[in-house]
């Protein structure tokens, strides 16, 4: 694998464990253009304009977040992961009050990335899971 | 082992091939015996049995297209692993996750995630795909939850 695509992941990688792990929110302009260019499912429950929107929503509504990166591939300019999360509800989400309930959550991202930064992410989670859970919609 | 780019033309062909034309001897050339098949709320672990699964959702879904719209940029693999973003389009006709067929046009996106054995074929997919999203175009919510 060459030197752009190691560097691509390291890149996608501080993205999870700095950002989201770490909760170093200054990283975000380090590692992503702003705005990201975003293609979210037309179900997915939270669909934020920005990752500074996303990070500052997600650390109100769930601040103990925690992803687990499962696999890893790179290729060209795309990097892909397939991730997991666990993550207590203590804020408001969706205009819903916390529900104290712990949740779980898998899925997987594909990163574009121009010149060492995010630029376009393609994501799938499993938003109708994650709404049984929070018990927006029964089991 | 194979190609990044070989891996890719399997991917091409999963999608085109096996889901769109419902063509079953394309899963016997692509897909190892023991192969897994992993959606978020199920798990096929067998060719045959995925063979069965392809089937009854061509019976729930007329038409059942999955477009790779963008062959470059839509499919990434290297000698291993893949995965593949795509768009699902149809008309679901019958029941599907206990929904009455609808008769509703349905179209939703997804991503999966593509092993390959050392000989090439396809060991394991585990697919993300927008169930909430199906579940909104077919009327499931009102009809299973909100009942």
């Amino acid at each position: 694998m060459s030197t752009l695509q190691e560097k691509n992941k390291e890149v996608v990688r501080r993205y999870w464990f700095e950002l989201w792990n770490e909760k170093k929110g200054e990283v975000l302009d380090e590692i992503a253009l702003d705005p990201v260019t975003f293609h979210f499912p037309g179900g997915q429950a939270h669909q934020p304009p920005t990752l500074h929107k996303w990070f500052e929503t997600a650390l109100i509504a769930f601040p103990d977040v925690h992803f687990q990166l499962h696999e890893e591939l790179a290729e060209g300019d795309k990097v892909v992961s397939r991730w997991s999360y666990v993550a207590t509800n203590t804020g408001e989400f969706l205009g819903r009050p916390a529900t104290q309930l712990k949740v779980t959550d898998q899925g997987i991202d594909i990163f574009r990335l121009e010149d060492g930064k995010i630029v376009e992410m393609w994501v799938a989670q499993d938003s109708l899971g994650l709404l049984q859970q929070l018990g927006v919609l029964p089991e | 082992m194979a190609t990044a780019q070989e891996n890719e033309k399997k991917i091409l062909s999963f999608f085109r091939d096996i889901w769109s034309e419902a063509n079953l001897d394309v899963v016997d050339q692509l897909l190892d015996p023991d192969f897994n098949f992993i959606l978020s709320f199920a798990h096929i672990k067998d060719r045959e049995s995925f063979k069965k699964l392809v089937q009854f959702n061509h019976q729930a879904f007329e038409k059942l297209t999955y477009h790779v719209d963008d062959e470059e940029g839509d499919v990434v693999a290297d000698e291993t692993k893949g995965a593949g973003f795509w768009r699902m389009t149809s008309k679901h006709v019958g029941m599907w996750r206990n929904i009455p067929g609808s008769n509703k046009e349905v179209e939703i996106t997804g991503l999966s995630y593509f092993k390959f054995s050392p000989e090439g074929l396809i060991t394991e997919v585990r697919v993300h795909n927008d169930v909430m999203g199906l579940m909104q175009q077919i009327g499931g919510i009102e009809l299973v939850y909100a009942s």
